[in-house]
Formats: structure tokens, sequence, C-alpha cells
């Protein structure tokens, strides 16, 4: 029954209460943990700026890393795209993850500079900066999809002007028209084109009733509403012109510098590899240390307490919504790699060094714990410093790992130790027998 | 004196000279394959591009129908872990642009690889640059920090420096075996590299703290118990790592569990003999 007296230990009820705790989390939240892009599927790219940020363009705009963030993710938004990250690195590269999107998608979306120019023959009515609002597509009362927006009014006497101009070009005076609907079917009358960055990507001829309002109201209306039909397919349409009329030039061009993309099942495949990896590891690391000790009672604790660091660690990761990847993975492995070794210096002083009192064993061996935490946090601090995406997310992880030993499981094991192999002194020296009582205080600290 | 406790009391300048070689040596083929430019590096470092597809009987074919599509040469390797899957592997000198990617794609499919079932890694020679100068960077700051940290622990020199010159071994070392067999510095191996100087200076600790704050049993007692510890902490950490080598189809993890066995077997060496040996000239030294 002395094993089941280790429940009353105040650290061991401190580490229970952590893993229930991260159990609760993960519980909770949905789904428990967020996967990578190279775990779940998807792509990563690494997208540098035309020039360091913040840059001033030539026409004075101020150009910001923030901005650039802020234009990339309306634009993903815009066109539907749910699992992305942006994250900007340094002061001219971004990280942008797409959980179960194909690279080349991916990196058309962002390649592209997204500058709208529309014309009416050769003449430039408006661009993107012109663009007031831009409403949801809906459908009209006749049942076609359109798209309503708002330009300023320079650009609107633009377009009056423009339209004038082509109608006289094609032959017709204005003040002789009366069937406008007719003008909107004229094949003479150019259309008015919407290019994204150089390339047409939509037309439509002037309607009827705008034509009506140039011509004989002589008014520049700043609202207008593009029309694309009334077929299923145009509501695909309506959508990707509503799209590119939001999106919105990036002020400055981006340049992908790598793409990294898993599909899904190889994503998931590393995953249940990684997760039977680490079960084995455990598996192996007990034989080990079976082997060296040859006690059930050594050997359960070490393990128990690695598979509640890993709790921990996992709840933490869910918690703060941090996207497992494989070097996380990595550095989880890292962290309860080290706790382990910690947990055999704790078992070795304990057990070997009996002619120093318990406190004292205890003391040395969290010397040693919290040296070795010292220079692992020291190890990994500059690559959480200056690390790219992955490696940041691997220091973090074991910083993360160490920390949660340090604080929670290594003075569990402590105690836990203390508790069974102090009493097992007892048969040989009755004068030890308070020790277990009241030991409280010098536990945990190292030095 | 049992044989071990002879090994541990041997001369110190006997015990110094295997560790010293292997740094020298290591420092030599560093230098050698850094300036030659033949240090294997992953395309994390130099650019490129690399497939990575599920195998299927016939699918080296690919790689000679991936050359003649794209005009550049390919290399094809297929790899397996321990479960039993089997992957191809495609590796091109080049970053492929978009078209060259929908290309490839389009290409395997035709030789039986769906091309939505393989990852492409493309890293372009000027990111590879940057990662890798972040790469060096990252090393030499951890190495200063965790230089320092011991200096502020132990605040005595010749200890601390023994330390310090233990887990300087182990990464120059585990460096030179890396390139000797051809272990491409990768994303996944300078995460080894990192993580080593922590295991590396774990086991240094023990040995020092155990020496010298320790009082009771002889000098050689004491490091024969620290090795008994220090050497299980080493066993522990290879065993985990062969097991996720083994069983671990990712290449960045089988890059970290492969340079981290290479680096516990270096360091065991360092730990035990160089740094014994310091320690011990100090102690006697100070006795004296």
């Amino acid at each position: 029954m002395r094993a089941l007296e280790i429940l009353y230990l105040r650290r061991v009820q401190i580490l229970l209460l952590a893993v229930a705790l991260s159990l609760l989390i993960m519980g909770v939240n949905e789904p428990p943990l967020s996967l990578g892009w190279d775990l779940a599927g998807g792509t990563e790219l690494r997208v540098k700026t035309e020039h360091p940020l913040p840059y001033t363009a030539p026409d004075g705009t101020q150009v910001t890393m923030d901005m650039v963030v802020e234009i990339l993710t309306k634009r993903l938004n815009g066109l539907g795209v749910k699992d992305f990250s942006i994250s900007p690195w340094g002061n001219q590269y971004l990280i942008i993850d797409f959980a179960g999107m194909p690279a080349e998608k991916a990196r058309e979306l962002v390649e592209r500079q997204g500058k709208l120019v529309v014309k009416l023959g050769n003449i430039t009515i408006f661009t993107g900066k012109d663009l007031e609002k831009v409403s949801p597509y809906t459908k009209s009362m006749e049942g076609s999809w359109e798209v309503p927006f708002t330009i300023n009014a320079e650009a609107a006497e633009r377009f009056r002007q423009a339209a004038l101009q082509v109608l006289r070009e094609a032959g017709i005076e204005p003040e002789s028209v009366t069937d406008f609907d007719a003008l909107e079917r004229d094949p003479r009358i150019p259309q008015v084109e919407m290019y994204l960055d150089d390339k047409l990507v939509h037309s439509a001829p002037i309607g009827g009733s705008l034509w009506q309002e140039f011509i004989v109201s002589g008014k520049a209306p700043r609202s207008l509403v593009l029309t694309t039909g009334s077929r299923p397919e145009d509501e695909e349409e309506a959508k990707s012109v509503e799209v590119v009329l939001r999106s919105g030039a990036l002020p400055l061009k981006l340049e992908v510098l790598s793409t990294s993309t898993v599909p899904p099942e190889l994503g998931m495949k590393f995953a249940r590899n990684a997760a039977i990896a680490g079960l084995a590891a455990i598996l192996t690391v007990a034989l080990v240390v079976f082997l060296r000790y040859r006690a059930p009672m050594v050997v359960l604790p070490i393990i128990a307490t690695g598979v509640s660091e890993v709790i921990i660690i996992l709840g933490i990761a869910s918690l703060i919504r941090w996207d497992l990847d494989l070097a996380a993975i990595a550095g989880i492995i890292a962290a309860v790699g080290t706790g382990v070794d910690d947990q055999i210096v704790i078992t070795d002083e304990v057990l070997f060094q009996r002619v120093y009192s318990m406190r004292s064993r205890i003391k040395r061996a969290f010397f040693i714990i919290f040296s070795a935490w010292f220079t692992t946090v020291a190890a990994m601090f500059p690559l959480f410093i200056i690390g790219m995406a992955a490696l940041r997310g691997f220091a973090l992880t074991t910083i993360l790992g160490v920390t949660v030993g340090v604080l929670i499981t290594r003075p569990a094991y402590a105690s836990v130790v203390e508790h069974l192999f102090s009493r097992g002194d007892v048969k040989g020296k009755k004068a030890k027998r308070e020790k277990p009582r009241k030991k409280k205080g010098a536990r945990r600290r190292g030095g | 004196m049992s044989k071990l406790d002879e090994f541990l009391a041997a001369d110190v300048k006997k015990l110094v000279l295997l560790p010293m070689l292997m740094l020298a040596a290591g420092l030599a083929v560093v230098a050698i394959t850094y300036t030659s430019g033949t240090m294997p590096m992953s395309i994390d470092f130099k650019g490129g591009t690399l497939i990575v597809a599920p195998y299927k009987e016939g699918a080296e074919e690919a790689g000679s129908a991936l050359e003649r599509a794209l005009g550049y040469p390919v290399k094809v390797r297929v790899v397996s872990d321990a479960l039993g899957n089997r992957e191809i592997e495609l590796f091109i000198a080049r970053a492929l642009t978009t078209e060259e990617m929908r290309e490839a794609r389009a290409v395997l499919s035709a030789a039986g690889i769906p091309g939505d079932s393989v990852a492409i890694d493309i890293i372009s020679p000027s990111l590879g640059e940057a990662f890798f100068r972040q790469a060096i960077y990252a090393l030499l700051f951890a190495f200063a920090l965790m230089a320092v940290t011991i200096f502020l622990r132990f605040r005595t020199f010749v200890p601390s420096l023994a330390v310090v010159l233990s887990a300087f071994s182990d990464m120059v070392v585990t460096l030179g075996i890396m390139a000797l067999l051809g272990i491409e510095l990768s994303k996944g191996s300078l995460l080894a590299l990192l993580l080593l100087i922590g295991y590396s200076v774990d086991t240094d600790i023990l040995l020092t703290t155990r020496v010298l704050m320790h009082r009771h049993g002889s000098a050689i007692e004491r490091i024969r118990r620290a090795m008994l510890t220090g050497v299980t902490m080493s066993m522990t950490t290879f065993a985990a790592m062969l097991v996720l080598f083994l069983v671990s189809s990712s290449k960045v993890l089988d890059d970290v569990a492969l340079v981290i066995m290479i680096g516990m077997v270096v360091d065991m060496i360092n730990t035990w003999m160089q740094n014994v040996a310091i320690l011990r000239w100090y102690v006697e030294r100070r006795a004296a």
C-alpha cells in the first residue's frame, strides 16, 4: 500500500492536477490539437518582399509589413481560403501556411500582385485605388448575379467621358440615341474590360440604364453594378469578380522563395509513424532503465512521469493553439529525453549516495538538473529568436518541455522516489525514520 | 581495482590522446569539406527541389521521364523504414517554377505515381543561403550562451572549460563524421546539433558536480559512480533515437535521430576520457 501513499504527496498532486487540466483543455478544445501543414497536409510558402519594410513607395505611400499581411489576409479570405496563417519574419520575409491546398494554387494566389485596371477601349477608367466600396455579390430581382460597387467621383466622371467618346468613335451621336438597350448589344461599342496583373479576367458591356444616365441626365453615377448573368456558372463568375475587386493591390511585388507541400495522406503517415515511434521509444527507454535498475518501482514512475510530461506539453500546445508540426514533435521527444536523463540523475542520487542525507541528495540532484535546464534553454534561445517558422516551433516546444519538467514533473518524481526509497533506508537505520515527514521546503531548490 | 577503475585512473595524457586526435581529425574534415564546398548539404541550405512519393514497382522510371521532360538531371533514391513503407526521392538541383511543378506532377502521374500523392519541397538558392547563415548564427549563439551559463554555474575556470571543450568537440567531431558518412546538413540535423549541445553538457555537468561537490570516496570512485549514471543517460537517449530512426518515415525526424546517435557515441568518448582526464588533473593539482 506504500505505493498508493504517493498520491498524498503535494508535488504528485500538482503533477496530477496539471495532467488533468491538460486533458480537460484538449477535451474542450475542438480540435484538441491543431496539426501543422506538414502533418495535416498542406503547403508552406516562404515569401520575400521586393523591398525591406517599411518602405516608401515612389508615390509616397508608406508600405509596412502589417499592411502587406492585411492585404494578403483580405485577399485569401475573399477567395474563401479557410485555414491559413501568415507570419512575418524579419523585415523582408513572410511565412504563409495553408492547410490542405496544393502548392501551385497557393503560389499563384500569393504571387499575383492584384493590380486591378478597368478599361473601356484603350482608356483606363479606374484602378483598384479608385474603388471605394465593394458589396457582396447578390441575385438581382430579375434573377441575375451581380456585384454592386462604388467608385470615387473623378473615376465616375472619367467613366462617363470615356463612354461618350467610344460612342462617338463608333459613329453614334449621343443626342440621337433613343433605344439605350440596343447600345448594350451594339458590337461597334467596346466592352468594359477588367485586368488583373495585366491579364484580362472579365469583360461586360455597358448596360442600357447606365447609358441612359450618361446621356440623358448627364450624371456620372458612382454606384455601379456589375452583372454576370443568371446561369448557375454566373454565380461563380460574380464571386470571382467580387474577389478581384476586393482583393486590392499589393504595393510591392512578392517573390516566392520556397514552396513545401505535403499531401494529407503522407502527412497523416508522418503523424502516425511519429506517434508509433514515440510509443516504441518510451517502451525501449523503459527496457533500458529496467536493465539498469531491475526494479519496477523505478521503471514505472520514470515512464509515468515521461508520459505525463507529454500530456502536459500537448495540453499547453492545445491551450495556446500552437500548430504541431514535425519539428515540434522532435522538440517534444527531445524534452522527454532530457526528462528521462534527469530522472536517472535523481534516482542515482537517492539510491546510491546514501552516505548523504536525503535532503542533501535531492539538493545535489537538482543542482545538476537546473544546470542542465539553464544550458538547454540557453542553447535553444537563439533559435527561438532568429529561427524561421518550424525551427522556432522546435525551440519553443523544447524550452516549454524542459521548463514543465523542472517545475512540475521532476519535483513530483523526486518526491515519489524519496518517499519510496527513504522508507527503504529505514530497515537498517531507525534514526532516519522521521525524514519522510519533514522534508518539506528542502526538496526543490537546486542551487 | 576493477578494469574500469584502472581505465579511469590511467595516465591523464593517455586518456586525452584519443579525444584530442578525434577533435583534430574532426576539425580537419570540417575545414576541408567546408572550404572545398564538398560538405553534404540538403536543399534546405543550398536550394533545389526534392520530390518524395510513395514507392511503386518501377517508380525509378519516373526519374528518367522527369529528366527528359524538364531537361535537368534528376537523382533518384529509394528509402524504406522499419514499418515496411518505401518511398522514392527525386532530387533536382534547381528550384522548379510553378509551371515546371505542374509538369513534374503530370510526368509522375504518367509514370504511375499519382501527382497529388507526392510531397514537393522547392527552395531557392538565395533562401538556402539565408538559412545557412541563420543556422550558423543559431549554433554560434547557442554555444556562446551555453558556455556563459556553464561558467556562471560552476565559477571555476578549468572544470567549466572542460565542459565547454567537450561540447565543442562533440559538435565538431559529429559534423566531421556526418561529412565522412555523407549525412547531409539539413533542417533536421541542425536541430540535432543544437540538441546535442544540451545532451552533451548534461553528462559533463553530472560528472563535474559529482567530482567537485561530493566529498565521500576517492575521486576515481566518484567518477565511476558518475559514469554509471551518465552512461545510463546516454544509453536511454541512444535507444530512443534508434527506435525513432527505425520507425519514423519523415526525413526531418530521421536526420535528428541519426545525428544524435552519432553525437551520443562521440560524447561518451569525450566525457569519460577527456573530461575525466582534465578533472582528475585539476583535482590532483588542487590537492597537491
